[in-house]
């Protein structure tokens, strides 16, 4: 798997304002701002799935979290009025914690040197699949407006994985009647009981 | 062919249709009724096309050997890729102990299933014809007709499902709607109680039917019967005395077709179940429901062949479930309590049949038994719909005159289920009774003493059965006939006599006010104190509650003020029908001459060998139809010709009698004894709550007590430092361990990130020293161990 | 434009490569993208998550911190996915993404629900500052 050329000056640019902005976002003093800043790293993640040709999951993270989960934490933001935050942003354990995390990055960048010496991960440069050519000639593929990715996730999402598609859906069903027991009010709790 | 899947998806339709918008747009009754209809009607014409097509099909010598058609809603329902079954080959290597749970949602048709499908779709159809009449005008309408749409989807489902998965689907799906159905009229106290009896105790035969579907899928690898069917002819038959694996499935098959079907000691359910409208007790528990127990014993027939102690036990517990219900049915009053007792009574039958190895004559049995007993349910249905919802028999009489074409047809019912010649009953039974007296199974004294038990039922239940029709047909009329039915004269009867019916606010139910009268007094408070020191301790309050509540409730006084008619034809026609088929359906079973019955079963029911029909046979039958013709008089004699012999009786046999209204004391067992023993278990885990684990708490006070006596010496002795120290060092104690229990989340995250590092750097310590050891010297070099190559 | 990725482990190890060998393998590290810094990159935001759910004070930031770490998980789940789809010639090859999709319908759910008990918590303690929640103290 390698990146050249135009993609990696890509990959650079979208990791750096992912990065970036991550940082930004959990210094940023308002909540509001850290969602906005969320979603810029989102995008920029989006971006990086593109590159490596999963489009639909770029596509999902756009409308699932961009579209539905940032918007909710939005409106949740606006309905708790968190400015009083806005004085004293961190706990009483900034340092402890932050010195933790600094050492759990050097350990996760061990980890990951550990692991690619002797380039553990690029060994082998395969042959493009056969599936790529197909996606490159229009007349093998049988819709070739959508891509293949998109076909190819659709078909093994409703076939080999449709049992944890099922649950899933049943998570969300669940995810949604908690969350509307829980937000409920005391006088629709009197209403409804 | 191709549309066997219709036949339980068109009642699914109906239900769909009545259940989803026969409220929200207020679907005439009509309309209502005749969706209901409909869809079992198409039902019902295709099972009989069904019927004729298959009985073609498995004729062609090509389809003999293998007589099932399935697979036609070819859908995978459960796709659970590989799992371990307990693999009866050796060796035992990953590719025969591993096997793809791969479950169709498939409908099977074979001669087995077809035949049931046939009988329940065109009982079934009789039913909902006769409940558009019967329940005309009450709340509900749609939604009763929905359900009993639904119990056809489930019940078909059952009876047809390629696997023992459906099946269950089907079989959990009428418990369903046994439980909608009877807790139908649910502003009732009495029927939402005795809907969850029912569904509670069937729940616990289906704990049997779950691990026998475990047992055969760990054993056989698959859940179809055709494969099932195929495969355990690998495993031999397991003798008395010993329990092996087809003995484990045939427990657990059976314990849930005890649950099912009413058998002793779960049946005391299903007289419970009659709170529900009749239609239902007719359909559900006498036709259908209650014979799926029979049905999973026929379906399953190759593995309880394969454990001849099952086989014993089925047949011990059957012969034992009729009789006990046979002798319960005597006392009651209640026109359908009795019916359920004689259902219960006929479904032992039918269970002895099955144990008996003669699972032909039990499929028989619950053939006829299905016209005959639905014809009685409805029959009963239609005198209390006459009576006004009336359900004592010792207040009716004399209905004769008044419901000609219900006293006609009933007639030939209890003829039937007397056991007369030639009436359905009278084949179904005695081929039982015949293949009980002559089995090979067992011992050939059990048989016979099992035999002896079934001819006795059988004369109960002419008897019982008699004295069901004399009090409600033949005798005095004990009711008072009302000619004008306006309010006024039912207020002056309510002033002139308290316990008149009362019209329930809910409608057309009535709440009986009960009075004791004077001339059973005696018999009552006796009966009332022997249940009281029977029992045991609880005040007499309780004890009249109880009394009531089993039916030891004193006769009524007052006379009930009804106006008898003949029910309407939407109702008689079905009984017109039934009572037909009650008369001739046990020609489809002919011990002489040709068994249509066995010959069509013969494919998938090789029953075991039996005694070849002879001489003693007739004998037996003759006799058996005497005693059942005697005790018929018996009852006649009693309760028509000289009704005080009945009261005599009752005093004279006293306990027998008292046994019998008591129900065998089984129920208040259940109630009072098994209560009152999970009471003491309760309080013996309190005792040992209070004596053993607050012994912890209370010693540690104790010590805690010397401790601080011994400190106080000290104190005394000018040692407080010891005592000072010792309040620090547990001050000191509890800050370090509180600390650690601050409540805030970002504290639990913290811990939860450095158990993280340490795993990293306990995982991976070589990586991280290799890599920063140059920048932190400090970083220790790990004990060396050589690298693998 | 410089592989920013690529340049701390290679500085990590200058001291085992000869010092020319440190500057080709900075050139040569130098727009050729691999997997590594996929890794690295998703192990960074990961870390940066962490940091947020430990230092902020702000809970629906907590929250976000958390989908942030969620969403390096996922970077590296796409990433590998990738990398076997080239490896194995398309066979199961989409296993990581689908595996995504179900991270992202996890993350919506947990995201509605804590989002929930955070309203009812500010209904009552009117705050949503983690170190005045302090419920389960002792």
């Amino acid at each position: 798997m390698k990146l050249v050329g135009l993609e990696a000056v890509l990959f650079y640019l979208l990791a750096v304002v992912a990065i970036l902005f991550a940082i930004f976002m959990i210094t940023a003093r308002s909540a509001v701002h850290s969602a906005l800043l969320l979603i810029s790293t989102l995008v920029a993640t989006a971006g990086l799935y593109l590159l490596v040709h999963a489009e639909f999951v770029a596509g999902v993270q756009i409308l699932i979290y961009v579209g539905g989960v940032l918007v909710l934490f939005i409106f949740v933001i606006m309905l708790v009025n968190a400015k009083e935050e806005d004085n004293k942003m961190f706990t009483r354990q900034l340092l402890i914690g932050g010195a933790l995390t600094f050492f759990l990055g050097l350990g996760i960048i061990a980890i990951l040197l550990q692991t690619q010496k002797g380039n553990f991960f690029t060994l082998a440069s395969p042959a493009p699949p056969k599936i790529e050519q197909a996606q490159n000639n229009p007349n093998l593929s049988p819709s070739h407006n959508i891509s293949q990715n998109t076909i190819k996730i659709g078909q093994e999402l409703y076939t080999k994985t449709v049992l944890p598609f099922e649950i899933a859906s049943l998570v969300l069903l669940v995810a949604i009647i908690g969350a509307v027991r829980l937000a409920r009010e005391r006088k629709q709790e009197k209403i409804y009981d | 062919m191709d549309l066997i899947w219709l036949i339980p998806i068109l009642p699914l339709l109906g239900f769909l249709i009545n259940g989803l918008l026969a409220r929200r747009f207020n679907f005439s009754e009509k309309l209502v009724g005749g969706v209901a209809v409909a869809t079992v009607f198409l039902a019902f014409v295709l099972s009989v096309t069904a019927f004729v097509n298959y009985s073609a099909w498995s004729k062609q010598p090509e389809n003999q050997a293998k007589p099932y058609i399935s697979k036609t809603l070819n859908y995978t329902w459960i796709s659970g890729g590989k799992a371990f079954i307990s693999s009866n080959t050796t060796p035992i290597t990953p590719e025969n102990s591993l096997v793809d749970l791969n479950i169709q949602w498939a409908y099977q048709i074979d001669h087995l299933s077809v035949l049931y499908a046939l009988f329940v779709t065109f009982v079934g159809l009789l039913i909902h014809i006769f409940a558009i009449g019967y329940m005309h005008g009450q709340t509900g309408f749609g939604r009763f007709f929905a359900y009993l749409n639904l119990f056809m989807f489930m019940m078909l489902t059952l009876v047809l499902g390629s696997n023992l998965l459906m099946t269950f689907v089907g079989w959990e799906g009428v418990g369903l709607c046994s439980y909608l159905l009877i807790g139908f009229y649910m502003t009732h106290k009495e029927a939402a109680e005795a809907s969850k009896k029912a569904f509670i105790i069937n729940r616990i035969g289906d704990l049997g039917f779950i691990l026998a579907i475990i047992g055969v899928f760990s054993t056989f690898g698959t859940l179809e019967y055709q494969e099932i069917a195929r495969l355990v002819q690998n495993y031999p038959v397991e003798a008395l005395g010993t329990f092996g694996i087809m003995s484990f499935i045939a427990l657990g098959l059976f314990i849930g077709a005890t649950g099912k079907s009413a058998q002793f000691p779960l049946y005391i359910w299903l007289p419970d179940a009659m709170a529900g409208p009749t239609p239902v007790s007719a359909l559900i528990h006498a036709a259908t429901m209650v014979t799926a127990g029979v049905y999973l014993l026929a379906r399953m027939n190759f593995v309880f062949q394969r454990s001849l102690v099952m086989m014993l036990i089925i047949a011990i517990i059957g012969s034992l479930t009729a009789f006990v219900a046979a002798t319960i049915a005597i006392t009651q009053k209640d026109i359908k309590k009795i019916l359920a007792y004689s259902t219960i009574s006929q479904l032992g039958f039918m269970f002895l049949g099955c144990g008996v190895g003669a699972f032909v004559a039990g499929v028989f049995h619950v053939i006829t038994h299905a016209f005959f007993k639905a014809q009685l349910f409805l029959g009963a249905g239609s005198v209390i719909h006459a009576m006004n919802n009336e359900q004592d028999i010792t207040r009716m009489g004399g209905l004769k005159k008044y419901l000609p074409i219900t006293h006609k047809t009933m007639v030939v019912s209890w003829l039937a289920i007397c056991g007369i010649a030639p009436l359905a009953g009278f084949w179904s039974k005695d081929e039982i009774l015949a293949k009980t007296f002559s089995t090979t199974l067992f011992h050939p004294a059990i048989g016979k003493m099992l035999w002896f038990l079934g001819f006795l039922t059988a004369g109960i239940t002419a008897f019982y059965m008699t004295r069901l029709m004399a009090l409600t047909f033949w005798s005095e009329q004990k009711f008072l006939g009302q000619t004008a039915s306006d309010g006024g004269e039912e207020e002056s009867n309510q002033e002139a006599n308290k316990n008149i019916d009362q019209k329930n606010d809910g409608g057309s139910f009535k709440i009986r006010a009960v009075t004791p009268s004077t001339t059973n007094t005696e018999a009552i408070s006796n009966t009332t104190e022997a249940t009281t020191n029977d029992i045991g301790s609880f005040n007499i309050e309780e004890s009249k509650d109880k009394a009531e509540r089993i039916n030891l409730n004193p006769p009524i006084v007052s006379a009930l003020v009804a106006d008898p008619k003949e029910s309407p034809s939407i109702m008689t026609l079905p009984l017109i029908v039934l009572a037909f088929f009650a008369a001739v359906a046990g020609f489809i079973g002919l011990p002489v001459g040709y068994n249509w019955i066995e010959t069509w079963l013969s494919p998938v029911i090789n029953s075991f060998t039996l005694h070849a029909f002879g001489t003693v046979d007739i004998i037996l039958a003759l006799v058996t139809m005497a005693w059942s013709g005697t005790m018929a008089y018996a009852a006649y004699h009693i309760y028509v010709k000289n009704p005080h012999i009945a009261e005599d009786l009752a005093i004279k046999l006293k306990p027998f009698y008292q046994l019998s209204t008591n129900k065998w004391y089984w129920d208040d067992l259940l109630d009072v004894k098994l209560a009152s023993l999970i009471n003491k278990f309760n309080d013996l885990l309190g005792e040992a709550d209070k004596h053993g684990v607050d012994a912890i708490p209370n010693g540690s006070a104790l010590i805690t007590r010397g401790v601080s006596i011994l400190s106080g010496s000290m104190d005394r002795y000018g040692l407080d430092l010891l005592v000072n120290l010792t309040g620090w060092f547990t001050r000191a104690g509890s800050v370090l361990v509180r600390t650690f229990q601050t409540g805030f989340l970002n504290n639990y995250a913290l811990v939860m990130v450095v158990g993280l590092v340490l795993i990293i750097i306990g995982l991976e310590y070589q990586a991280i020293q290799e890599l920063y050891s140059q920048y932190f010297p400090a970083i220790p070099k790990i004990i060396a161990t050589p690298a693998p190559k | 434009m410089i592989n920013l990725f690529n340049i701390i482990p290679i500085l990590l190890q200058a001291q085992t490569v000869s010092p020319s060998g440190v500057k080709e393998r900075l050139l040569e590290g130098i727009f050729n993208v691999n997997i590594n810094n996929f890794l690295v990159l998703s192990g960074l935001l990961f870390v940066i998550g962490v940091a947020g759910v430990l230092t902020r004070r702000n809970v629906i930031v907590i929250f976000m911190s958390i989908e942030l770490i969620l969403n390096a998980v996922n970077i590296n789940l796409v990433a590998f996915s990738r990398y076997w789809f080239l490896q194995s010639e398309g066979k199961n090859a989409y296993m990581g993404e689908i595996f995504t999709i179900f991270v992202i319908v996890v993350a919506a759910a947990e995201a509605v629900v804590g989002l929930g008990i955070v309203i009812a918590f500010y209904r009552n303690k009117e705050t949503v500052a983690v170190d005045e929640i302090d419920l389960m103290k002792w």
